[in-house]
């Protein structure tokens, strides 16, 4: 697998691993933005997961405005206004949720993450450290008055190969879904 | 009183999403913040209908937990639903292995989680 392609593959599987889990939200992320330097200077929440396997290591990383999180609150909650904690805390659930998504998709072509628990950051002016890794991709949705933005960083092994083909029952319950035993 | 669900989840707002679900179809909620605290929960509550627990979580993770109330006869019998963001057969198996009643993977839809704790506390 050369590398373009496998870039291919990931970006495929981050972008539609986000929209689903926004629309799942109430949340329709817009078209991907082509400038996807540093986050925006209104952008005031940034939360992170890490991730690891015998090939592949790395974290996600989302950055966007706190109201913006705060209009993807579950609708059960919505009898009221969530406050910051409760926005921080969502905030960490919605970046566990997006790296859930993209391990199963990744699952179903025989890739297998471990995943850490998430990590949430409140503040302006955030900037973002050149790259280390392997990989290093960026992906800038516009959303109703503003960008979120997802970071998908990863150190891959020589020689990582990411099957061309998915098998669904390498994930066999998915998000939503009920298995009963 | 409603039949009583321990839940389990390091995320107030999932806990607080799955207790507002089952308290407006009349059951009653007791809330754990990780896997360690949740054994610590069910211990003290002796009357728990089920359980719903999470899997990634700090402390003692929900695999962990399920397999520590299957060793134990005061819990052994104690219904368990995971609810977590994995979908790995593996993890699936494992799970069912150690006795686990059901496998649902975030987000939830409340109509589907409400039928679940339904027909396993029923």
């Amino acid at each position: 697998m050369n590398r373009e392609h496998l870039l291919e593959r990931i970006d495929s599987v981050v972008e539609t691993s986000a929209r689903a889990l926004f629309a799942a939200n109430g949340m329709a992320l817009g078209k991907l933005v082509g400038d996807t330097g540093d986050p925006p200077r209104d952008h005031d929440i940034a939360c992170s997961i890490g991730f690891t396997s015998g090939q592949i290591s790395g974290a996600v990383l989302m950055t966007t405005r706190k109201d913006i999180i705060a209009r993807s609150w579950p609708s059960e909650l919505r009898h009221r206004e969530p406050t910051e904690n409760d926005i921080c805390d969502w905030a960490g659930e919605l970046v566990n949720q997006l790296l859930g998504r993209v391990k199963n998709a990744l699952a179903r072509s025989g890739i297998t993450l471990q995943q850490c628990t998430p990590t949430v950051v409140l503040g302006w002016h955030v900037h973002r450290a050149p790259a280390s890794t392997t990989i290093a991709r960026a992906y800038a949705f516009g959303v109703e008055q503003g960008l979120l933005l997802v970071y998908f960083d990863a150190a891959i092994a020589d020689g990582f190969v990411l099957p061309e083909s998915e098998d669904p029952s390498l994930a066999s319950v998915a998000e939503g879904e009920v298995k009963l035993f | 009183m409603g039949k009583k669900v321990i839940v389990i989840d390091d995320s107030q707002t999932i806990r607080e999403q799955v207790g507002t679900t089952l308290r407006q179809a009349g059951f009653e909620i007791v809330e754990a913040v990780d896997g360690a605290d949740g054994e610590a929960v069910i211990n003290r509550t002796p009357d728990a209908s089920l359980v719903i627990c999470d899997v990634n979580m700090p402390n003692k993770n929900g695999l962990e937990l399920l397999e520590g109330l299957r060793q134990n006869d005061k819990h052994k019998l104690l219904p368990v639903l995971m609810l977590t963001t994995e979908g790995q057969p593996q993890m699936i198996e494992r799970a069912r292995k150690s006795g686990a009643k059901g496998w649902l993977v975030k987000p939830f839809q409340s109509d589907l989680l409400l039928a679940a704790v339904r027909k396993l506390t029923s």
